[in-house]
Protein backbone atom coordinates (compact mmCIF):
# COMPACT_ATOMS: atom_id res chain seq x y z
CA UNK A 1 0.00 0.00 0.00
CA UNK A 2 1.37 3.30 -0.76
CA UNK A 3 0.02 6.57 0.51
CA UNK A 4 -1.25 9.62 -1.73
CA UNK A 5 -2.41 12.77 -2.45
CA UNK A 6 -4.59 13.45 -4.92
CA UNK A 7 -5.28 17.04 -5.98
CA UNK A 8 -6.99 18.96 -8.68
CA UNK A 9 -4.82 22.38 -9.24
CA UNK A 10 -6.04 26.26 -10.63
CA UNK A 11 -5.20 24.78 -14.22
CA UNK A 12 -7.29 21.78 -13.82
CA UNK A 13 -4.37 19.42 -13.55
CA UNK A 14 -5.01 16.80 -11.79
CA UNK A 15 -1.32 15.95 -9.75
CA UNK A 16 -0.85 12.74 -7.73
CA UNK A 17 1.78 12.96 -4.70
CA UNK A 18 3.16 10.53 -2.75
CA UNK A 19 4.50 10.29 0.52
CA UNK A 20 8.37 10.01 -0.08
CA UNK A 21 9.67 9.53 3.37
CA UNK A 22 8.17 7.78 6.72
CA UNK A 23 9.12 10.51 9.03
CA UNK A 24 7.81 13.26 6.78
CA UNK A 25 4.71 14.95 8.09
CA UNK A 26 1.79 15.13 5.21
CA UNK A 27 1.68 18.87 5.76
CA UNK A 28 4.87 19.37 4.00
CA UNK A 29 3.57 17.77 0.79
CA UNK A 30 0.12 18.78 0.96
CA UNK A 31 -2.30 20.80 -0.72
CA UNK A 32 -6.01 20.17 -1.12
CA UNK A 33 -7.98 19.45 -3.03
CA UNK A 34 -11.22 21.85 -2.42
CA UNK A 35 -8.97 24.71 -3.01
CA UNK A 36 -7.75 23.98 -6.26
CA UNK A 37 -10.54 22.29 -8.07
CA UNK A 38 -13.98 20.16 -7.45
CA UNK A 39 -15.30 19.99 -3.92
CA UNK A 40 -14.35 16.58 -2.36
CA UNK A 41 -18.16 16.31 -1.66
CA UNK A 42 -18.52 16.54 -5.34
CA UNK A 43 -16.16 14.22 -6.54
CA UNK A 44 -15.61 10.77 -5.17
CA UNK A 45 -12.36 9.34 -5.11
CA UNK A 46 -11.98 5.93 -4.87
CA UNK A 47 -9.40 3.41 -5.49
CA UNK A 48 -9.94 0.54 -7.55
CA UNK A 49 -6.90 -1.84 -5.93
CA UNK A 50 -7.65 -0.82 -2.46
CA UNK A 51 -9.31 -2.08 0.78
CA UNK A 52 -9.88 1.27 2.62
CA UNK A 53 -9.92 5.03 1.88
CA UNK A 54 -7.71 6.19 4.57
CA UNK A 55 -8.62 9.88 5.64
CA UNK A 56 -10.40 13.00 5.15
CA UNK A 57 -8.79 15.41 7.13
CA UNK A 58 -10.93 18.81 7.12
CA UNK A 59 -8.68 21.24 8.48
CA UNK A 60 -6.37 21.00 5.47
CA UNK A 61 -8.76 19.63 3.47
CA UNK A 62 -6.73 17.36 2.03
CA UNK A 63 -8.07 13.58 1.22
CA UNK A 64 -5.09 10.88 2.07
CA UNK A 65 -6.34 7.64 0.68
CA UNK A 66 -4.41 3.90 0.45
CA UNK A 67 -3.59 2.73 -2.92
CA UNK A 68 -2.03 0.43 -5.41
CA UNK A 69 -1.02 1.43 -8.53
CA UNK A 70 -4.57 3.25 -10.09
CA UNK A 71 -7.36 5.13 -8.67
CA UNK A 72 -10.47 6.44 -9.67
CA UNK A 73 -12.40 9.74 -10.15
CA UNK A 74 -15.76 9.78 -9.91
CA UNK A 75 -17.63 12.71 -10.43
CA UNK A 76 -21.17 13.22 -9.79
CA UNK A 77 -23.47 14.47 -12.50
CA UNK A 78 -24.40 17.66 -11.19
CA UNK A 79 -21.44 18.87 -9.62
CA UNK A 80 -21.23 22.47 -8.93
CA UNK A 81 -18.74 23.70 -11.22
CA UNK A 82 -19.75 21.78 -14.04
CA UNK A 83 -20.91 23.54 -17.56
CA UNK A 84 -24.56 22.99 -18.40
CA UNK A 85 -22.98 21.82 -21.96
CA UNK A 86 -20.29 19.74 -19.78
CA UNK A 87 -19.91 16.07 -21.88
CA UNK A 88 -19.70 14.39 -17.90
CA UNK A 89 -23.56 15.72 -17.40
CA UNK A 90 -26.06 13.02 -18.51
CA UNK A 91 -27.84 13.77 -21.89
CA UNK A 92 -31.44 13.16 -20.38
CA UNK A 93 -33.59 14.46 -17.90
CA UNK A 94 -34.15 10.44 -17.22
CA UNK A 95 -30.27 10.11 -17.28
CA UNK A 96 -29.92 12.83 -14.50
CA UNK A 97 -32.24 11.62 -11.89
CA UNK A 98 -30.49 8.26 -12.59
CA UNK A 99 -27.48 9.75 -11.64
CA UNK A 100 -28.43 11.48 -8.54
CA UNK A 101 -25.67 13.39 -6.43
CA UNK A 102 -23.72 12.09 -3.88
CA UNK A 103 -23.13 13.98 -0.83
CA UNK A 104 -19.59 12.18 0.71
CA UNK A 105 -19.52 13.18 4.71
CA UNK A 106 -17.23 11.10 5.92
CA UNK A 107 -14.34 9.14 4.35
CA UNK A 108 -16.19 5.76 5.16
CA UNK A 109 -18.78 7.23 2.56
CA UNK A 110 -15.61 7.44 -0.26
CA UNK A 111 -15.86 3.75 -0.69
CA UNK A 112 -15.76 2.57 -4.24
CA UNK A 113 -18.98 0.83 -5.33
CA UNK A 114 -20.48 0.88 -8.87
CA UNK A 115 -21.95 5.10 -9.94
CA UNK A 116 -23.51 6.24 -12.72
CA UNK A 117 -21.41 9.15 -13.06
CA UNK A 118 -18.53 9.19 -15.45
CA UNK A 119 -15.00 7.84 -13.95
CA UNK A 120 -11.79 8.15 -15.35
CA UNK A 121 -8.90 6.22 -14.05
CA UNK A 122 -5.78 7.14 -13.75
CA UNK A 123 -2.17 5.41 -12.97
CA UNK A 124 -0.17 6.07 -9.61
CA UNK A 125 3.60 6.81 -9.80
CA UNK A 126 6.01 7.68 -8.25
CA UNK A 127 8.00 11.40 -7.85
CA UNK A 128 10.68 9.71 -9.72
CA UNK A 129 11.39 6.13 -10.95
CA UNK A 130 11.25 4.55 -8.06
CA UNK A 131 15.06 2.55 -8.82
CA UNK A 132 16.74 5.90 -9.24
CA UNK A 133 15.13 6.94 -5.34
CA UNK A 134 17.47 7.15 -2.65
CA UNK A 135 16.72 5.95 0.92
CA UNK A 136 18.02 8.16 3.27
CA UNK A 137 19.70 5.81 5.51
CA UNK A 138 21.67 6.17 9.11
CA UNK A 139 24.82 5.62 7.32
CA UNK A 140 24.47 7.93 4.53
CA UNK A 141 23.18 10.52 6.86
CA UNK A 142 26.28 10.50 9.24
CA UNK A 143 28.50 10.73 6.15
CA UNK A 144 26.76 14.13 5.30
CA UNK A 145 26.62 15.78 8.26
CA UNK A 146 30.55 14.50 9.34
CA UNK A 147 31.32 16.51 5.81
CA UNK A 148 29.27 19.07 6.63
CA UNK A 149 30.89 20.11 9.74
CA UNK A 150 33.04 18.05 12.71
CA UNK A 151 30.38 19.88 14.80
CA UNK A 152 26.73 18.03 14.66
CA UNK A 153 25.07 21.14 15.85
CA UNK A 154 26.73 23.23 13.42
CA UNK A 155 26.39 20.13 10.59
CA UNK A 156 22.86 19.77 11.14
CA UNK A 157 22.34 23.80 10.93
CA UNK A 158 24.42 23.83 7.84
CA UNK A 159 22.33 20.86 6.27
CA UNK A 160 19.17 22.56 6.80
CA UNK A 161 20.66 25.71 5.26
CA UNK A 162 21.30 23.61 2.12
CA UNK A 163 17.76 21.82 1.89
CA UNK A 164 16.59 25.22 2.23
CA UNK A 165 18.05 26.82 -0.71
CA UNK A 166 17.52 23.11 -2.79
CA UNK A 167 13.82 23.64 -1.95
CA UNK A 168 14.20 26.99 -3.36
CA UNK A 169 16.07 25.70 -6.32
CA UNK A 170 13.25 23.35 -6.98
CA UNK A 171 10.54 25.63 -6.95
CA UNK A 172 12.16 27.70 -9.16
CA UNK A 173 12.08 25.06 -11.79
CA UNK A 174 8.18 24.97 -11.12
CA UNK A 175 8.48 21.95 -8.87
CA UNK A 176 5.08 21.73 -6.98
CA UNK A 177 7.12 19.01 -4.50
CA UNK A 178 10.19 20.68 -4.27
CA UNK A 179 11.05 19.53 -0.44
CA UNK A 180 11.34 15.87 -1.38
CA UNK A 181 13.58 16.66 -4.42
CA UNK A 182 15.89 18.78 -2.62
CA UNK A 183 15.89 15.43 0.22
CA UNK A 184 16.29 13.23 -2.80
CA UNK A 185 19.58 15.48 -3.76
CA UNK A 186 21.08 15.56 -0.36
CA UNK A 187 20.20 11.68 0.14
CA UNK A 188 22.55 11.16 -2.83
CA UNK A 189 25.48 13.13 -1.70
CA UNK A 190 25.17 10.91 1.53
CA UNK A 191 25.12 7.97 0.27
CA UNK A 192 27.89 8.87 -2.14
CA UNK A 193 30.15 10.17 0.95
CA UNK A 194 28.89 6.55 2.88
CA UNK A 195 30.55 4.36 -0.04
CA UNK A 196 33.89 6.21 0.68
CA UNK A 197 33.75 8.30 -2.49
CA UNK A 198 35.43 12.09 -2.41
CA UNK A 199 33.26 15.11 -2.92
CA UNK A 200 35.55 18.31 -3.73
CA UNK A 201 32.90 21.21 -3.67
CA UNK A 202 30.11 20.43 -2.14
CA UNK A 203 27.56 23.11 -3.00
CA UNK A 204 29.24 22.78 -7.04
CA UNK A 205 27.93 18.91 -6.76
CA UNK A 206 24.64 19.55 -5.56
CA UNK A 207 23.61 21.64 -8.41
CA UNK A 208 25.14 19.05 -10.60
CA UNK A 209 23.01 16.39 -8.77
CA UNK A 210 20.01 18.65 -8.74
CA UNK A 211 20.19 19.14 -12.06
CA UNK A 212 19.91 15.52 -12.41
CA UNK A 213 17.27 14.92 -10.29
CA UNK A 214 15.27 17.76 -12.02
CA UNK A 215 15.70 15.95 -15.37
CA UNK A 216 14.69 12.68 -14.00
CA UNK A 217 11.32 13.97 -12.04
CA UNK A 218 10.44 16.09 -15.34
CA UNK A 219 10.62 13.52 -17.48
CA UNK A 220 8.61 10.64 -14.99
CA UNK A 221 6.46 13.30 -14.21
CA UNK A 222 5.40 14.41 -17.79
CA UNK A 223 5.60 10.63 -19.15
CA UNK A 224 3.14 9.36 -15.75
CA UNK A 225 1.07 12.00 -15.01
CA UNK A 226 -1.98 12.79 -16.72
CA UNK A 227 -3.20 16.26 -16.99
CA UNK A 228 -7.05 16.41 -17.38
CA UNK A 229 -6.55 18.21 -20.58
CA UNK A 230 -5.08 15.53 -22.14
CA UNK A 231 -8.24 13.63 -22.02
CA UNK A 232 -10.58 13.19 -24.50
CA UNK A 233 -13.36 15.25 -24.56
CA UNK A 234 -15.98 12.96 -23.09
CA UNK A 235 -13.75 12.45 -20.13
CA UNK A 236 -13.13 15.90 -19.66
CA UNK A 237 -14.59 17.65 -16.71
CA UNK A 238 -14.86 21.38 -17.76
CA UNK A 239 -14.71 23.58 -14.47
CA UNK A 240 -16.27 27.23 -14.35
CA UNK A 241 -13.57 29.07 -12.33
CA UNK A 242 -15.99 31.39 -10.62
CA UNK A 243 -18.51 28.47 -9.43
CA UNK A 244 -15.55 26.47 -7.38
CA UNK A 245 -15.48 26.96 -3.79
CA UNK A 246 -12.25 27.50 -3.18
CA UNK A 247 -12.42 31.53 -1.86
CA UNK A 248 -14.58 29.61 1.26
CA UNK A 249 -11.38 27.13 1.79
CA UNK A 250 -8.65 29.88 1.58
CA UNK A 251 -10.89 32.09 4.01
CA UNK A 252 -11.17 29.29 6.59
CA UNK A 253 -7.06 28.60 6.07
CA UNK A 254 -6.38 32.41 6.85
CA UNK A 255 -8.47 32.17 9.95
CA UNK A 256 -6.67 29.17 11.20
CA UNK A 257 -3.89 30.89 10.33
CA UNK A 258 -4.25 34.30 12.13
CA UNK A 259 -5.01 32.34 15.27
CA UNK A 260 -1.92 31.13 15.34
CA UNK A 261 -0.03 34.15 14.37
CA UNK A 262 -1.56 35.92 17.32
CA UNK A 263 -0.71 33.32 19.82
CA UNK A 264 3.01 33.29 18.68
CA UNK A 265 3.12 36.74 18.57
CA UNK A 266 1.81 37.19 22.24
CA UNK A 267 4.55 34.58 23.29
CA UNK A 268 7.16 36.46 21.32
CA UNK A 269 9.74 38.88 22.57
CA UNK A 270 7.89 42.80 23.55
CA UNK A 271 10.48 44.57 21.60
CA UNK A 272 10.44 42.26 18.85
CA UNK A 273 7.01 42.19 18.01
CA UNK A 274 6.36 46.24 18.54
CA UNK A 275 9.58 46.11 15.83
CA UNK A 276 7.76 43.91 13.48
CA UNK A 277 4.44 45.35 14.04
CA UNK A 278 5.43 48.95 13.14
CA UNK A 279 7.93 47.94 10.52
CA UNK A 280 4.95 46.79 8.70
CA UNK A 281 2.65 49.53 9.37
CA UNK A 282 0.96 51.48 6.71
CA UNK A 283 0.21 51.66 3.62
CA UNK A 284 2.77 52.24 0.38
CA UNK A 285 4.54 55.98 0.68
CA UNK A 286 3.70 56.18 4.13
CA UNK A 287 5.17 52.92 4.71
CA UNK A 288 9.13 53.80 3.43
CA UNK A 289 8.93 56.99 4.98
CA UNK A 290 7.73 54.89 8.59
CA UNK A 291 10.61 52.63 7.86
CA UNK A 292 12.74 55.69 7.66
CA UNK A 293 11.89 57.53 10.75
CA UNK A 294 11.89 53.74 12.58
CA UNK A 295 15.58 53.20 11.46
CA UNK A 296 16.71 57.06 12.25
CA UNK A 297 14.86 56.59 15.84
CA UNK A 298 16.95 53.03 16.63
CA UNK A 299 20.09 54.84 15.12
CA UNK A 300 20.50 51.97 12.44
CA UNK A 301 20.41 52.03 9.04
CA UNK A 302 17.70 51.46 6.83
CA UNK A 303 19.31 47.98 5.69
CA UNK A 304 20.07 46.61 9.02
CA UNK A 305 16.37 47.27 9.81
CA UNK A 306 15.45 45.57 7.36
CA UNK A 307 17.29 42.51 8.12
CA UNK A 308 16.49 42.61 11.72
CA UNK A 309 12.95 42.59 10.96
CA UNK A 310 13.24 40.05 8.20
CA UNK A 311 14.82 37.71 10.95
CA UNK A 312 12.28 38.33 13.35
CA UNK A 313 9.61 37.28 10.45
CA UNK A 314 11.35 34.75 9.45
CA UNK A 315 11.26 32.53 12.82
CA UNK A 316 7.77 33.80 13.66
CA UNK A 317 6.99 32.07 10.23
CA UNK A 318 8.60 29.07 10.70
CA UNK A 319 7.05 28.99 14.51
CA UNK A 320 3.75 29.29 12.89
CA UNK A 321 4.46 26.68 10.43
CA UNK A 322 5.58 24.16 12.77
CA UNK A 323 1.95 24.99 15.15
CA UNK A 324 -0.37 24.73 11.79
CA UNK A 325 1.91 21.18 10.85
CA UNK A 326 1.25 19.87 14.73
CA UNK A 327 -2.60 20.67 14.56
CA UNK A 328 -3.04 19.34 11.67
CA UNK A 329 -1.95 15.57 12.79
CA UNK A 330 -2.97 15.96 15.85
CA UNK B 1 23.79 53.25 -6.59
CA UNK B 2 22.65 51.58 -10.46
CA UNK B 3 25.05 48.88 -10.32
CA UNK B 4 23.09 47.59 -7.09
CA UNK B 5 19.86 48.15 -8.27
CA UNK B 6 20.66 46.30 -11.56
CA UNK B 7 21.98 43.49 -9.45
CA UNK B 8 18.59 43.69 -7.40
CA UNK B 9 16.71 43.18 -10.31
CA UNK B 10 18.09 39.72 -10.69
CA UNK B 11 16.13 38.48 -8.33
CA UNK B 12 13.24 39.68 -9.07
CA UNK B 13 13.49 38.37 -12.36
CA UNK B 14 14.52 34.97 -11.04
CA UNK B 15 11.69 35.01 -8.74
CA UNK B 16 9.27 35.68 -11.40
CA UNK B 17 10.56 33.28 -14.17
CA UNK B 18 12.08 35.44 -16.20
CA UNK B 19 15.60 34.54 -16.71
CA UNK B 20 16.85 33.09 -19.77
CA UNK B 21 17.99 29.60 -18.60
CA UNK B 22 21.89 30.52 -18.77
CA UNK B 23 21.16 33.33 -16.43
CA UNK B 24 19.01 31.53 -14.09
CA UNK B 25 21.72 28.78 -14.18
CA UNK B 26 24.30 31.29 -13.63
CA UNK B 27 22.09 32.59 -10.29
CA UNK B 28 20.89 29.40 -9.04
CA UNK B 29 25.02 28.50 -8.51
CA UNK B 30 25.67 31.87 -6.64
CA UNK B 31 22.38 31.59 -3.89
CA UNK B 32 23.97 27.75 -3.51
CA UNK B 33 27.24 28.75 -3.16
CA UNK B 34 26.63 32.34 -1.39
CA UNK B 35 24.92 32.47 1.85
CA UNK B 36 24.38 36.71 1.38
CA UNK B 37 22.69 36.28 -1.95
CA UNK B 38 20.56 33.54 -0.52
CA UNK B 39 19.80 35.74 2.54
CA UNK B 40 18.79 38.67 -0.38
CA UNK B 41 16.72 36.23 -2.47
CA UNK B 42 14.71 35.43 0.58
CA UNK B 43 14.32 39.40 1.70
CA UNK B 44 13.66 40.42 -1.77
CA UNK B 45 11.26 37.63 -2.25
CA UNK B 46 9.32 38.41 1.08
CA UNK B 47 9.26 41.66 0.44
CA UNK B 48 7.28 40.48 -3.09
CA UNK B 49 5.20 37.90 -1.78
CA UNK B 50 3.85 41.18 0.76
CA UNK B 51 3.26 43.70 -2.11
CA UNK B 52 1.35 40.50 -3.96
CA UNK B 53 -0.93 40.60 -0.74
CA UNK B 54 -1.15 44.19 -0.23
CA UNK B 55 -2.63 44.10 -3.62
CA UNK B 56 0.00 46.61 -4.69
CA UNK B 57 1.43 44.89 -8.07
CA UNK B 58 0.31 45.53 -10.88
CA UNK B 59 -2.09 43.70 -12.47
CA UNK B 60 0.37 42.32 -14.95
CA UNK B 61 2.99 41.56 -12.26
CA UNK B 62 0.10 39.99 -10.08
CA UNK B 63 -0.47 37.37 -12.80
CA UNK B 64 3.24 36.82 -13.23
CA UNK B 65 3.32 36.24 -9.76
CA UNK B 66 0.38 33.69 -9.72
CA UNK B 67 1.62 31.82 -13.16
CA UNK B 68 5.12 31.48 -11.68
CA UNK B 69 5.72 32.17 -8.33
CA UNK B 70 2.71 30.56 -6.78
CA UNK B 71 3.37 26.93 -7.99
CA UNK B 72 4.16 25.18 -4.72
CA UNK B 73 2.02 24.49 -1.44
CA UNK B 74 5.09 25.56 0.80
CA UNK B 75 4.96 29.54 -1.31
CA UNK B 76 1.52 29.32 -1.28
CA UNK B 77 1.66 28.99 2.36
CA UNK B 78 4.45 31.80 2.68
CA UNK B 79 1.27 33.84 0.97
CA UNK B 80 -1.45 32.77 3.35
CA UNK B 81 1.40 33.96 6.17
CA UNK B 82 1.64 36.81 4.19
CA UNK B 83 -1.95 37.97 4.26
CA UNK B 84 -2.43 37.31 7.94
CA UNK B 85 0.80 38.89 8.73
CA UNK B 86 -1.23 42.13 6.59
CA UNK B 87 -4.62 41.52 8.78
CA UNK B 88 -2.65 41.61 11.91
CA UNK B 89 -0.72 44.67 11.75
CA UNK B 90 -3.38 46.13 10.03
CA UNK B 91 -5.68 46.01 13.05
CA UNK B 92 -2.96 46.39 15.64
CA UNK B 93 -1.68 50.70 16.23
CA UNK B 94 1.77 49.92 16.89
CA UNK B 95 3.55 53.37 18.85
CA UNK B 96 4.02 56.24 17.15
CA UNK B 97 7.51 56.97 15.41
CA UNK B 98 9.18 60.09 15.80
CA UNK B 99 8.86 62.27 12.23
CA UNK B 100 12.54 63.61 11.49
CA UNK B 101 12.85 66.26 8.17
CA UNK B 102 15.33 64.23 6.87
CA UNK B 103 15.64 64.16 2.84
CA UNK B 104 14.45 60.82 1.80
CA UNK B 105 16.45 57.87 0.54
CA UNK B 106 15.31 55.51 -1.57
CA UNK B 107 14.40 52.09 0.18
CA UNK B 108 14.52 48.49 -1.46
CA UNK B 109 10.57 48.32 -1.25
CA UNK B 110 10.18 51.69 -2.98
CA UNK B 111 12.97 50.38 -5.48
CA UNK B 112 11.34 47.08 -5.67
CA UNK B 113 7.97 48.68 -6.76
CA UNK B 114 9.55 51.24 -9.61
CA UNK B 115 11.05 48.20 -10.94
CA UNK B 116 8.01 46.23 -11.07
CA UNK B 117 6.22 49.24 -12.59
CA UNK B 118 8.96 49.55 -15.25
CA UNK B 119 8.89 45.96 -16.07
CA UNK B 120 4.76 46.40 -16.52
CA UNK B 121 4.86 49.19 -18.61
CA UNK B 122 7.28 47.31 -21.11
Amino acid sequence: MEHAQVEINRSRKLAIRQRSQRDRDWSKICSDLINYGIAPENAILASLNTSRTHRWDQTTRTLYLEISRRFRLILPDSAPGLRPDSPLLPKSAAQREAAPVRAVASPAALLPEPSPCTDLTFPISDLLPRHRRSELTRDSLAALLAFLDPDPERAGAQYVRLQTKLTRFFQGRGCATAAELADETLNRAGFRLARGEQIRALTGYLYGVARNVLREFQAHHEKHFLPLEELSLREHPIVIPEALPELRGAEEKVETMLVCLEQCLSEMAADSRHLLLEYYQDERRARIEHRKMMAIRLGITLSTLRIRVWRIREALEREVSKRLCLSTLS
Amino acid sequence: MAQEKDHQSKYVRYLLGEMSEAEQSAFEKDYLTDDQVFAELQMIETELIDLYVREELNAADSARFEQHYLNSPERRQRVEFARALQKTTNSVSAPSATRAMTAPQASSESWLRRFLTRLGNK
